[in-house]
């Protein structure tokens, strides 16, 4: 197991160095000089050719570009995101900054998203064609194809502006208790975590379809099982695999979506922070961002592989 | 769609319309997949006629009939803050979705056809190497790569289509490969090499018509895909850029009225999840029609 973790570690180098390159690209080969981009949004200065080429040799940009990658991964590697062009801090730094942020919301909609997806996948299947069957099915059908944009607007329209229940955008803090933290919680993390619950409801469904058909589980209902033990123990258990699947996949998705919907509600995280800093032109933080959200997303999916294992002892790593 | 209502009397399989009127009867018979294509040709359909069908100009504003709710007289789904018609505006809308829709899919269909068949067809060294790029661009979150592209491009309708086909590509190049890796050794492509068929001849002449059933799939679940991203690029600002009308970006514009005028807000949402929903049971039906192997699990 061991050895697997560390050979899949060691596998991810290219992927990396390719990751860093695109990265690096975003900002350096694609067209639209850095420099220029960001003084352009500065109306008090006049940019002269003088102040250009100082900018450019003061960010690196007039070396040659291999030279630039170089440089690029060097500080990479001493976690060294570059400098923010706008509020002239280091990019780990604000980044690192926001990073709580948009893990509790994620954290939240997955959460979410799991309690209410599994479940309901479970009883679909195992009540097939019912009602309860029919209407997830329709629910899940909304779900996916619902922006999660305008389903954050709705819940805020209702539950913020008409019913009063809940705080319109930001975030909770622990010092002002954790009911402060879940009121600020609960719409941004349902919001996220409705389309990634619609899919997972899905999946759920099917994979719990086709174990449910197998003969093991006619035998332990056969055996006289509790039909919970059979449905939760010995089918739910083996249909896992693509459930864990798709959340990892998801997971990527959760990320894109929290852009949309740390903007939304204003919600002091990352996502929010890569909007922003398109909009103010600092193009050094948007690539720290895009970096972190990869590094995060391949993470995950490197932890969801491990969990096969855990899951299923019947796969082995050698 | 006429022509296939009535399918030629020959023996199903023999020949290629056949196939194509076997489908269509396999898809009329999905519900949802015909409201599906109902909901999407009334939605472009009305795009396309624009001209014609839409009540007022789109960017006329009546600053003197601001915000008008749903059901006003002359204006059935009310005006915005600028008094301009919200269903004028809908309609007009609806063309950057048809547009996305096409261009988006024409882009990454096409560059995912191609090296998806030359990767399967010679393997070696091109394969390996395209197969690490396809590896590279699954190892972004999609909306988070677009993003990255968005922000160093710039924002417009133009480059957010360039950007979602530039990076949805892989997908169809994945699938393409592994069925051209499965035909490449059938009997036909032996057939069609001893009769002297050069190497592209084989590849765009016998081995991709016939991947192009799950290609037809995935581009309608690819549609709906795009027309939800590009409408999240342009709800964030980074898409459509006002006054030009795009359903994203009046649901961006009316979050500061949400307050006073939800319709601003309902309608747009609306019609951008019927759009999505629409393409998605089309997809469904397809795959029915078309590929029933083919796995749910999509997005």
């Amino acid at each position: 197991m061991t050895r697997y973790i560390a050979r899949r570690l060691l596998a991810m180098i290219p992927l990396l160095l390719g990751i860093s390159f695109i990265v690096f690209s975003l900002l350096n080969i694609l067209p639209g000089d850095p420099v220029s981009i960001m003084l352009s949004s500065n109306p008090h200065i006049t940019p002269d050719a003088e102040t250009i080429a100082q900018l450019r040799a003061q960010y690196g940009l007039d070396q040659p570009l291999m030279t630039q990658y170089l440089i690029f991964l060097r500080n990479l590697l001493k976690g060294d995101l570059g400098t923010s062009m706008y509020t002239q801090q280091p990019v780990a730094v604000t980044i690192l900054e926001r990073m709580p942020a948009t893990i509790q919301l994620a954290l939240a909609a997955l959460v979410i998203s799991t309690a209410v997806a599994i479940p309901l996948g479970v009883i679909s299947a195992v009540k097939q064609y019912s009602w309860i069957d029919h209407l997830c099915l329709v629910g899940s059908l909304v779900g996916i194809s619902m922006p999660s944009f305008w389903l954050g607007l709705l819940l805020m329209l209702t539950f913020s502006l008409r019913l009063r229940w809940l705080p319109l955008s930001g975030m909770g803090y622990l010092h002002n208790g954790l009911g402060d933290v879940l009121r600020h919680l609960i719409m941004p993390a349902c919001t996220l975590g409705f389309g990634m619950a619609a899919l997972l409801a899905r999946v759920t469904r099917s994979s719990m379809l086709e174990v449910l058909g197998q003969d093991y589980i006619r035998t332990a209902r056969a055996k006289g099982l509790h039909d919970k033990l059979v449905v939760y123990r010995h089918a739910l258990r083996n249909a896992f695999i693509p459930i864990l699947t798709v959340s990892g996949m998801q997971f990527g998705y959760l990320l894109g979506g929290s852009v949309i919907i740390e903007t939304i509600f204003s919600w002091p995280g990352i996502g929010r922070l890569a909007v922003n800093s398109i909009m103010n032109r600092d193009l050094a933080v948007v690539q720290g961002t895009v970096l972190v959200f990869t590094l995060i997303f391949i993470l995950i999916n490197l932890l969801v592989d491990i969990l096969y294992a855990a899951i299923d002892p019947r796969i082995q790593y050698d | 769609m006429a022509k296939l209502e009535s399918p030629p009397r020959v023996p199903a399989s023999i020949t290629d319309g056949s196939r194509a009127g076997r489908a269509w009867r396999q898809f009329r018979r999905n519900r949802l997949a015909l409201i599906g294509l109902g909901i999407i040709t009334v939605l472009w359909g009305v795009a396309l006629l624009a001209d014609y069908i839409a009540p007022y100009d789109p960017y006329e504003m009546d600053l003197l009939n601001p915000l008008l709710p749903v059901g006003s007289p002359g204006h059935p789904l009310g005006t915005d803050n600028f008094g301009r018609d919200v269903l004028s505006r809908i309609i007009w809308g609806g063309r950057a979705s048809l547009s996305v829709g096409i261009v988006v899919v024409g882009i990454s269909a096409s560059l995912g056809l191609i090296l998806g068949v030359v990767s399967g067809y010679y393997s070696g060294w091109i394969d390996l190497m395209l197969m690490r790029i396809t590896d590279l661009f699954f190892a972004f979150p999609f909306f988070i790569l677009a993003i990255g592209v968005i922000a160093a491009l710039g924002p417009g309708l133009r480059n957010v289509m360039l950007v979602l086909g530039l990076v949805t590509w892989p997908e169809y190049a994945r699938m393409v490969r592994a069925k051209t890796l499965a035909l490449r050794g059938e009997p036909f492509v032996e057939a069609a090499r001893a009769a002297g068929a050069g190497d592209l001849r084989i590849m765009f002449f016998h081995i991709l018509p016939n991947c192009i059933g799950p290609v037809i799939v995935m581009a309608a679940l690819g549609m709906a895909n795009a027309i939800l991203a590009a409408s999240g690029l342009s709800f964030l600002g980074l898409g459509v850029q006002p006054p030009e009308p795009e359903w994203g970006s009046m649901l961006n514009e009316a979050r500061v009225y949400m307050r006073t005028a939800p319709h601003l807000v309902m309608v747009p949402g609306l019609v951008i999840m019927l759009a999505v929903m629409g393409l998605n049971f089309i997809g469904d039906g397809l795959r029915d029609a078309l590929d029933p192997k083919m796995s749910t699990i999509r997005r």
